[in-house]
Parts: C-alpha cells; structure tokens; sequence
C-alpha cells in the first residue's frame, strides 16, 4: 500500500500538477521570481524557462490548468510511460518557453501551465488514436474543437472563466506550439503505434 | 667687447625667462556636462515640483544618455562615455523590473536643451526613464619652489616644478520622464594629485584626468547598484510612487480545454472497459 503510494506520488503529472496547485498559493514575490520575463532570463535567471508554466494569475488560472494536466498527463502516461511523459515535460517546457520569447517580442511576463498540458494532450490524444480505430473521429473532433478553442482565444473572443486580471491576455501561441511539439516527441519516441497489448497498460493506469 | 658680451647674454636670459613664462600652464582648466545646466537652463529659481503620485510600469522601458558638455570635444572621449554607458546598462539590466535599456546616442541631446529636449528623446527612443550621466572635471594648476629651476633650461625636463590636482564628480540621475521627477541618484568622485616638470606636465596631467575619471567610474558603479536595490524596495512602501504592471500573457487553457481533457480521459477509461 506505502508503495502504490509513492509510486502516485512520483507519477510525473501529479507532481507537476501539485506543484502548479500549490504554487498558486505562493506569495506574488515568490510567483514573480517564477514567471517568465525576458530581461530576467536575459540576465541568466534560466530557471523560469521552466518554472513560468508552473505559476498561474490566479488560484482558479492554476486550477483549471493543473486539472487537464492531470488527466491528460494520466492519459499520456498509459501509452507512453512515466518516464516519456517525464521527459517530454523536462524539455518540453523550455522549449516552449524559448519559443514564446522569440515569437513575442513583448512578452515580459508569461506565467501558465497550457502549453506543457496542450504538449501532454496530444501525446494523450496521439496514443488513443492509434490505440483503436473506433476513437480516431471523436479523438479527432475533440482535437478540432482544441483548435477552435485556439482560434477564438486568437481572434479575441476568450471563453473565459478564468478570471484574469485585465491586463493579461491569452498567450494562444502557446498552445499551437504545445500542439507541434506533442506531435513531434509522439514522433520521435516512435511509440505511435500501439499494439493491442498496450490495452493492459491502459487498464492498470486508468483504474 | 666685454660689454656686447655682456648685453648678448643679458638678452638671452631675458628670452629664456620668456619662454618659460609662456609654456607656464593656466590655473585651471574644467570639462563638465552638468544635468542641472541641461535640464534647467535659464532657471533663475529653484523649479516647482507639484506633489504628484509616480505612475511606474514596469518592466520600465529606460534610456541611457551622457549629459553633453558645455564644450564641445571637452571630456570623456566617445569610447570612454560608451564604456561607462555600457556599465551602467549592465547595472540596470540585472533587475526584473527593468525591460529594454537603449543607449541614446550624444547627438541627439542637445546642449541646454531641458525637458522638452528629454520628452523628444523619450517619444524617439520609446523610454519612460532617462538615466543621464553627468560629469565635472576640474585641474587646479600650482607652481612650487622648484620652478625656478626651469631657468636653467635643463630644469624644464628634469624637475618637477609643476603641481596639478584634479577633481572629478561623475553622476547618474534617474528621471522619470512622464512626471519629471528624479527617482534616484548616484554620484562618484575622486581626486588625483601630483607633480610634473614643465615638459611632462601636458602627459602627465592628462593621465591624472584618466585616472581620476575612472576612479570616479570605479566608485560610481557600486553607488549605482546599491540605489537601483534600494529604488526596488522603496516603490513597495512609498506612497510617492505607484506600481502599475505592464500587460502579460497567461497560458490558459480555460474551462473548455478542461472540458476536452475531461472527455479525452473518458474515452481511454472507455477504451480500458471495452478491452
């Protein structure tokens, strides 16, 4: 039983996940060293290249963010493994920081867990569609309705119940980015194609 | 014969003397480019400042600039104000609450040219906050008892008969630009003192201006520092400054990217139960 427990607690999505929670109830001077600023990173403060998607504008921001983390980190796990999903948000996370920095040139402060959980998504979504035929159309709507989701943040029409601050607006980059760099790990670690024996897999990590 | 003798050296030592006496240097010579004289040109009285709330936005856009001099080519050369410059940015750069830093080349302040000149700068170059470093060098000029030796010519060379002091103030004000008003201050100075012989003196007392510019540097800089991290706290707590965050960007999936994470998680528990 102690050892079930440890191993939920090493599982790479919860412990990204709390930590986004957990962080939310941070002191704001504590969050700001956290976020991601240019001139700070500039200036060789590289851990917000990392640390930025882990803090949240708000308790609910954090919420909403770490919960489809979670599940869709659960998800990614089944079909990657613990150790893929690990890795894939160890580097998944600078790169769509660096990413965010070279596409905006503005950006001085970018706090938000969207793209590492955009990343964990398509993995997720990935690894369902080649898990059984009969998932591929709703893993795709569910997909198209991702990107109409991007599409209406782009166009400034937020469906939003984040409560952001007013001078925050939604860093939609982020998530086409999170989008092509899920492709591209789901690629690269050549575990598209998944057998029938990943089913077992599939079960012992959902129940 | 005797006598011409007499007379020729008579006049020879006379000429010397002359000589001596116009090589002698002036009492004092001074290079400055003051910010009160550029900002504040034909004041007559103190300015009034109107007690007003600072509006900062950080990470605050700042320009760097050299104050010009009230004579031109007077002071630090281009390649020194550039060094500096660039120690002062560096020092600015290490803050967070600090955005872009752009230098703002001497041609485009100009001499006296007060707050207008300094809101076109601002409008230009795309700054809030205007750092404007600022200088005052000062040599004093003495003669001591070993002067009158240069009238053996050979003295000229070998004695030090020359005394020169100088004095150097270098400044940074922070301005804000929008209301004014200086944020900070941090000021370096320094004094070099030496001898020369007469032939030396223009050398050597050129390499007191250097030394005594860059000590002043020297002690400048840490000043400098030592104000931005008190500046940082003191806009926590001062009431005379208000701290107004620039817009930022949130990752934000939102309700209905939960809303999909939801479903996706459904349909693989779906896909456990079917197999």
């Amino acid at each position: 039983m102690r050892n079930a427990v440890k191993a939920e607690v090493l599982v790479p999505s919860v412990v990204f996940s709390s930590l986004c929670v957990g962080l939310a109830f941070a002191p704001d001077s504590l969050v700001r060293e956290f976020a991601l600023n240019r001139t700070a990173v500039r200036t060789g403060e590289w851990w917000r290249l990392w640390t930025a998607h882990l803090v949240h504008f708000s308790p609910r921001h954090a919420l909403f963010d770490a919960g489809a983390a979670l599940l869709l980190g659960r998800v990614a796990e089944t079909f990657l493994g613990k150790r893929d999903v690990a890795m894939a948000l160890l580097l998944g996370a600078p790169l769509l920081s660096i990413a965010m920095l070279l596409i905006l040139p503005n950006l001085m402060d970018y706090r938000g867990a969207s793209g590492p959980a955009t990343l964990l998504g398509v993995m997720a979504g990935v690894g369902l569609w080649h898990s059984r035929p009969k998932f591929r159309a709703p893993t795709a709507c569910l997909g198209v309705l991702f990107l109409a989701k991007v599409a209406s943040d782009a166009f400034g029409v937020p469906m939003t119940l984040t409560n952001l601050p007013t001078n925050v607006s939604i860093a939609w980059q982020v998530h086409l980015i999170g989008v092509a760099l899920g492709l591209a790990v789901s690629i690269l670690m050549c575990k598209v194609d998944y057998p029938a024996e990943n089913a077992a897999t599939v079960s012992r990590c959902l129940g | 014969m005797n006598g011409l003798i007499r007379v020729s050296m008579v006049a020879l030592l006379f000429t010397l003397s002359g000589c001596a006496s116009m090589l002698g240097q002036p009492s004092h010579t001074a290079h400055a480019g003051s910010v009160v004289d550029y900002l504040y040109p034909d004041a007559k009285a103190a300015p009034q400042m109107q007690p007003e709330v600072t509006h900062l936005h950080p990470p605050v856009r700042v320009g760097i600039a050299f104050v010009p001099g009230s004579t031109y080519g007077a002071g630090p050369t281009e390649a020194e104000k550039m060094k500096l410059l660039s120690q002062v940015k560096d020092s600015f750069a290490k803050y967070g609450y600090i955005g872009s830093i752009e230098f703002i080349p001497s041609s485009y302040l100009r001499p006296r040219g007060g707050f207008e000149n300094l809101d076109q700068i601002s409008r230009m170059f795309n700054v809030e906050v205007i750092a404007l470093v600022s200088y005052d060098q000062i040599q004093f000029n003495d003669t001591n008892s070993l002067a009158v030796l240069y009238w053996t010519i050979v003295g000229a060379y070998m004695i030090h008969g020359d005394k020169y002091d100088v004095q150097t103030l270098l400044d940074t004000s922070v301005f804000d630009v929008g209301s004014r008003k200086l944020l900070f201050r941090a000021p370096g100075s320094s004094e070099v003192k030496g001898t020369a012989s007469m032939a030396g003196f223009s050398e050597h007392s050129r390499i007191a201006q250097e030394q005594g510019y860059q000590k002043a540097v020297d002690q400048m800089i840490p000043a400098l520092r030592s104000e931005l991290e008190e500046f940082k706290e003191r806009i926590k707590t001062d009431a005379a400054y208000a701290v107004e965050n620039k817009p930022g960007y949130a990752g934000d999936l939102e309700w209905v990217g939960l809303a999909l994470a939801v479903l996706l998680f459904g349909m693989a528990y779906a896909q456990r139960r079917q197999s």
